[in-house]
C-alpha cells in the first residue's frame, strides 16, 4: 500500500462544444478498489477511455507509475478493461477468448490452457472452455470476460459498469466475487458505476462526479455521512434538506423552528444554507405519546403515506410549508401508525450536519 | 495520427470512384455541351432531346413504362411482403432468400425464359389455348407494353418484397395492441398507425424501383431490339449501335441521370415529410 | 390451405421462369407444350465452340477480377468509414450504397465509352474495360454487405477490447476483425460474382472484341439458336442459384452466430 499506481492530472476532455471531463485529478493507489459514480452522462466512462488510451485527454497528463502515458497506444498500455457489452470475440471459444492476451504474448499452448484452466475456476465457471459466447448467459460471459482480462495481469482493472446488463440478483452476486478476486489478487481496480448502492458497498474509495467534474472523493462511509455539498448529498442515499441559515454557532433555522446541530462550530456567522438529515435518523411519534422531556429538533406534520420496503418501512411526513420529510422506521415501529395521523417528528443534533448553499 | 490510417484506408476506394465514375461522368456532362467537330458550345444536343419527336417520345415511353413496372411491383410487392411476415418463420426465410434471386440475375436469362413460357408458341400461351379451344392467334403478348411490364415483374416484385417484408417486420405488434386497445376500430387503427408507419418505407421502395426502371433496358432489347423507344434504348443504341452519335447519348444520358434525380429527390422529400418529425 | 397456395403460387412466380431455360436445355427439342428427348450436346456446345468457350472463360476471368477488386477497395473503406463519425464519412456511407441507383448503368457505360475511347486513355473496346465496368456496378453491393458486417459486428467495440489486451492493428485484423466480418464479406463477392456473370448491358457497350462474355454471345444466340441460348442461360441460372444456396447458408451463420457452426 502506498504506492501510486495511477495519477490523473488536472485531465480534460471535449467533444465538440461538450465539456466531457474537466479538471479530473485523481491518485490511485496499488490494490486500492475505486468507484466512480454519478448520473448518465457525466463522463465516467470517458474519463475510463482516457486511461485505457481509447480516447486522449485535451487537456492534462496521465501518470502510469510515474510515467507520462498520454501519447501510449492502448495496446502498450498495462491495464485491463471489462466491457459492459463484454466484447467477447464471436468466432473463438470461451478457452480462445481468455487465451487471448497470452497468445499476443507469444506465451506457449501449455501455459495458456493452465492459465485458462486457472482463471475459469476464479471465475467459477469450470468446464465451459469450448463454448462459444452466444452459447452463454450474459452473467457468464461477463465473467468469461473478467478471466480474459485478469489474463493480461494487468496492472490496473477497469470495468465499465460491467454489471449493468444483468438482473439485480446476479449482480449482486458478482459485484461480491469482484471484490473478492480483487482482494485475493491484490489488484488495483477502477470500478465505473451509476448504481450508488453498487458503487457504497464494494469500494474503498468512492468519486462522485457531475458534469464531468468531481464532486467528492472519499470511502463510503465518508461520502454517506459526510456529503460535502448538495449534488453528493442528494445524489448517494435519500436526503431531507432544510433550506435555511445558520444564526448562531450550531444553531440553525428553518421557517419559524429552530435546530441544534453538533459538529457545526466552523460554520458561523449569518449563512444560507441547508441542513441535512438521513431518513434512518429520523424518528416519529404520535403526540398522545410525548414524555415529560419533549427533545429539541421537534416538527409537527401529517402522515402522507407509508411505503412498505421489506425490513424497513418509508414514512413521508407533510410538515409546515408543505414541507416533505422522509423518514425510514423498523417496521414494528410504524405498525402504529397510519396515513392522516398528526405525528411529531425529531433527529439529534449529532446526525445532522450543514451543507452551505 | 489515428486518422491518417483511416484515411489511408480510404483512398483506394474514393481514387477508384473518382477516376472510373466521377470523372468519365463529368467528362460525358462536358462533352454533351461541345459540337463533335468544331469542338464549339452548343446546346445542340439537348435542343434535339426535347424538340425531336422520337426523343420525346422516348423520355414520355420511359416515364410511362416505368411508372407502370413501379407500381405494379410497389402494390404486388407490398402484398407479398405482407404475406410473407405472416408465414413461419422458415417458410418466410425461404420465399425472402428466394426473392432475392432475381436481385443478381441476368436480363437475358429472364428475356429467354418468358420467350419459352410466354411467348407466340410460349408453353403457357399452348396449355391456355388447348385448355378452352381458343385460335391460335389469341395469346399473351409479351412482346406489347403491358407485356414487357409483366416481365419486369418478375424483378420488381421481388425488390419491392424485400424492402416490405423488412418494414412489416419491423412494425411493432404492441403498437397495433395498443391502438386497439385505446378504442380504435380496425380501420381506424389502418389509418392512423400502420398507414403512417409504412409510408415512409413504401415510398422508399418505390422510389427504388422508378429509378431502377428509368434506367432499366437489358431484358427489353432482348426481347424486343429497338422496336420500343425508350430512353434508355436510345442511349444504348447512340453509343454502340448503328446510330452512333457519342454527344448526342451523353446529353440523353445527362437528361436521364437529372429526371431520376428529380425523382428521387421528389420521392424523398415525400418520405422526410410523413416520417414522424419530420 | 388457401395459404399453402398462396405460399406455393409465390415460390412458383419465381421457380417456373427459371425451369425454363434448364429444361430447355436438356430437351432434344421442345416445340410444343412437351419437350422432347434428352441430351447434353447443347452444353457440350458452349465449350466445344470456340467463340462461346473463350466467350465462358472471359466471364470467369472478369467476375474473379471485378470481385477481387471491389473486395481490396470495399473492405479498407468499410473498415475506416464504420469509425469515421464526420459528416464527410456520414454521406460517403449513404451515398456510395446507392450509386447505381442514382447513376444507372446506361448512362455509366455511355460515360466510360466517352472517356476511354482515345489516346492517351484507349481503354475501351478491350477486357480491362469490362472489368472496370462490372467493378463499378459490383462496388455498391459490396460495400453495403462489408460496411453492414463491420456494424452488426460491432467492430469498433471488438478492437477496441483487442487492443486492451495487447493486440496491435495487425494483430487485431487478423484474430479479431477478419475472422469476424468474413461472412459478410463472403456475401458481397458471391453477389458481385453473379451480377458480373451475368452482366449484359454495360459489358455490350464497352467490351469490344477482346471482352466478349457469356451474357454477349448468349444475346446473339437468343436470335440465332435457342438451344445454344437455353445452356448459357441454365449456366447462369445454375450459378444464381450457387450462390443463392451460398448465401443463404452464410445468412444463417450471420445470424445465428458461430455456435451454429460448432453445434
Ligand atoms: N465519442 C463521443 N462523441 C461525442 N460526445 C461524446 C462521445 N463520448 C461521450 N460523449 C459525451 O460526453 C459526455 C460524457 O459521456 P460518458 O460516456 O463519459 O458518460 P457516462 O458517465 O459514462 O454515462 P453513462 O452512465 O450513460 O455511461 C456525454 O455528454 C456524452 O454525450
Ligand atoms: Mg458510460
Amino acid at each position: 500500500m502506498g504506492d501510486i499506481v495511477l495519477r490523473l492530472n488536472n485531465v480534460g476532455k471535449r467533444f465538440g462544444k461538450i465539456r466531457a471531463v474537466d479538471g479530473f485529478n485523481l491518485l490511485v493507489e496499488q490494490g486500492e478498489f475505486v468507484s466512480f459514480l454519478g448520473p448518465s452522462g457525466c463522463g465516467k466512462t470517458t474519463v475510463l477511455r482516457c486511461i485505457a488510451g481509447f480516447e486522449q485527454p485535451d487537456e492534462g497528463e496521465i501518470y502510469f507509475r510515474e510515467r507520462n502515458i498520454n501519447s501510449l497506444p492502448p495496446e502498450m498500455r498495462d491495464v485491463g478493461m471489462v466491457f459492459q457489452s463484454y466484447a467477447l470475440f464471436p468466432n473463438m471459444t470461451v478457452a480462445e477468448n481468455i487465451a487471448f492476451p497470452l497468445k499476443i504474448k507469444g506465451r506457449p499452448r501449455h501455459e495458456r490452457q493452465e492459465k485458462v484452466a486457472e482463471l475459469l475456476n476464479l471465475v467459477q465457471l469450470p468446464g465451459l472452455e469450448h463454448r462459444y459466447p452466444s452459447q452463454l448467459s450474459g452473467g457468464q460471459q461477463q465473467r468469461v470476460a473478467l478471466a480474459r482480462a485478469l489474463a493480461k495481469q494487468p496492472a490496473i482493472l477497469l470495468l465499465d459498469e460491467p454489471l449493468s446488463a444483468l438482473d439485480a440478483k446476479i449482480r449482486e452476486e458478482l459485484r461480491n466475487e469482484i471484490r473478492s478476486i480483487q482482494k485475493k489478487l491484490g489488484l488495483t481496480a477502477i470500478y465505473v458505476t451509476h448504481d450508488q448502492e453498487e458503487a457504497l458497498s464494494i469500494s474503498d474509495r468512492v468519486v462522485v462526479m457531475d458534469r464531468g467534474v468531481i464532486q467528492q472523493v472519499g470511502s463510503p462511509i465518508e461520502i454517506y455521512r459526510h456529503p460535502k455539498n448538495l449534488f453528493v448529498a442528494t445524489f448517494v442515499g435519500v436526503m431531507n434538506l432544510f433550506p435555511g441559515r445558520i444564526v448562531d454557532k450550531g444553531v440553525f433555522r428553518w421557517q419559524s423552528s429552530l435546530f441544534r446541530v453538533s459538529n457545526a462550530e466552523k460554520h458561523t456567522g449569518h449563512q444560507e444554507a441547508y441542513l441535512a438529515v438521513r431518513p434512518e435518523s429520523i424518528k416519529i411519534f404520535s403526540p398522545q405519546e410525548t414524555s415529560e422531556s419533549l427533545p429539541s429538533n421537534l416538527l409537527e406534520g401529517v402522515i402522507d403515506m407509508l411505503t412498505f420496503l421489506g425490513a424497513n418501512v418509508r414514512v413521508t411526513v407533510r410538515c409546515q410549508g408543505d414541507f416533505i420529510l422522509r423518514a425510514n422506521l423498523t417496521a414494528e415501529a410504524a405498525d402504529r401508525l397510519e396515513t392522516g395521523q398528526q405525528v411529531l417528528a425529531t433527529f439529534s443534533p449529532e446526525s445532522a450536519f450543514l451543507i452551505l448553499s | 495520427m489515428k486518422h491518417r490510417v483511416e484515411h489511408l484506408f480510404l483512398a483506394p476506394f474514393l481514387l477508384f470512384l473518382a477516376f472510373f465514375e466521377l470523372y468519365p461522368l463529368t467528362n460525358m456532362a462536358v462533352r454533351s455541351f461541345l459540337d463533335e467537330t468544331s469542338q464549339a458550345f452548343t446546346l445542340r444536343y439537348y435542343l434535339n432531346v426535347f424538340t425531336q419527336p422520337h426523343y420525346v417520345t422516348a423520355i414520355r415511353n420511359s416515364l410511362l413504362f416505368a411508372s407502370a413496372c413501379s407500381l405494379v411491383g410497389a402494390v404486388a410487392g407490398t402484398f407479398v411482403g405482407y404475406i410473407a411476415v405472416t408465414l413461419p418463420r422458415n417458410q418466410r426465410n425461404f420465399l425472402l432468400s428466394l426473392y432475392s434471386l432475381p436481385l443478381t440475375l441476368s436480363g437475358l436469362v429472364v428475356a429467354f425464359a418468358f420467350i419459352v413460357l410466354l411467348g407466340r408458341n410460349g408453353v403457357l400461351n399452348l396449355i391456355v389455348q388447348r385448355l378452352f379451344s381458343l385460335p391460335r392467334d389469341f395469346y399473351f403478348d409479351i412482346y406489347s407494353w403491358p407485356g414487357l411490364v409483366v416481365v419486369y415483374s418478375f424483378y420488381q416484385v421481388p425488390l419491392m418484397t424485400l424492402t416490405m417484408a423488412a418494414v412489416f417486420e419491423n412494425l411493432d405488434r404492441s403498437l397495433l395492441e395498443a391502438s386497439r386497445n385505446l378504442g380504435a376500430k380496425p380501420w381506424q387503427t389502418w389509418r392512423y398507425i400502420i398507414i403512417p408507419i409504412l409510408a415512409p418505407g413504401f415510398l422508399a421502395g418505390l422510389s427504388i424501383q422508378l429509378a431502377g426502371m428509368l434506367g432499366a433496358f437489358g431484358t427489353v432489347l432482348a426481347l424486343v431490339g429497338g422496336a420500343k423507344n425508350l430512353l434508355s434504348i436510345q442511349i444504348y443504341y447512340h453509343t454502340s449501335e448503328s446510330t452512333y452519335n457519342l454527344p448526342q447519348a451523353a446529353a440523353l444520358s445527362i437528361t436521364l441521370i437529372i429526371l431520376i434525380g428529380c425523382v428521387l429527390y421528389a420521392l424523398s422529400r415525400m418520405e422526410k415529410k410523413l416520417r414522424p418529425g419530420g | 390451405m388457401l395459404k399453402r397456395l398462396l405460399f406455393l403460387f409465390l415460390i412458383s412466380f419465381i421457380v417456373v421462369p427459371l425451369c425454363m431455360p434448364v429444361i430447355f436445355s436438356f430437351s432434344l427439342f421442345w416445340q410444343d407444350i412437351f419437350p422432347q428427348g434428352f441430351t447434353l450436346q447443347w452444353y457440350e456446345a458452349i465449350l466445344t465452340r470456340p467463340r462461346t468457350y473463350s466467350a465462358l472463360l472471359t466471364s470467369l476471368v472478369v467476375a474473379f477480377a471485378a470481385v477481387s477488386i471491389t473486395l481490396l477497395i470495399s473492405a479498407p473503406a468499410a473498415y475506416a468509414l464504420n469509425r469515421m463519425d464526420t459528416p464527410f464519412g456520414r454521406w460517403i456511407r449513404d451515398t456510395a450504397p446507392i450509386l447505381t441507383l442514382i447513376f444507372p448503368p446506361v448512362t455509366v457505360g455511355t460515360a466510360l465509352v466517352l472517356a476511354f475511347s482515345r489516346p492517351p486513355l484507349m481503354l475501351s473496346g478491350n477486357v480491362w474495360m469490362v472489368i472496370i465496368a462490372h467493378s463499378l456496378i459490383g462496388l455498391p453491393f459490396m460495400f453495403r454487405n462489408t460496411l453492414a458486417s463491420f456494424r452488426t459486428l460491432n467492430e469498433r467495440l471488438l478492437s477496441e477490447a483487442a487492443a486492451s489486451l495487447g493486440a496491435n492493428l495487425w494483430q487485431r485484423l487478423v484474430y479479431v476483425i477478419i475472422p469476424n466480418v468474413m461472412p459478410g464479406i463472403l456475401v458481397g463477392a458471391l453477389v458481385v460474382f453473379a451480377i458480373s456473370i451475368g452482366e449484359f448491358e454495360v459489358t455490350s457497350m464497352v467490351a469490344g472484341f477482346t471482352g466478349q462474355t457469356l451474357p454477349l454471345q448468349l444475346f446473339q444466340q437468343i436470335r440465332n439458336d435457342m438451344r445454344i441460348a437455353s445452356a448459357i442461360s441454365s449456366f447462369l441460372v445454375y450459378n444464381s442459384l450457387l450462390s443463392f444456396i451460398a448465401i443463404s447458408y452464410l445468412s444463417a451463420q450471420i445470424r445465428g452466430g458461430p455456435d451454429r457452426r460448432a453445434a
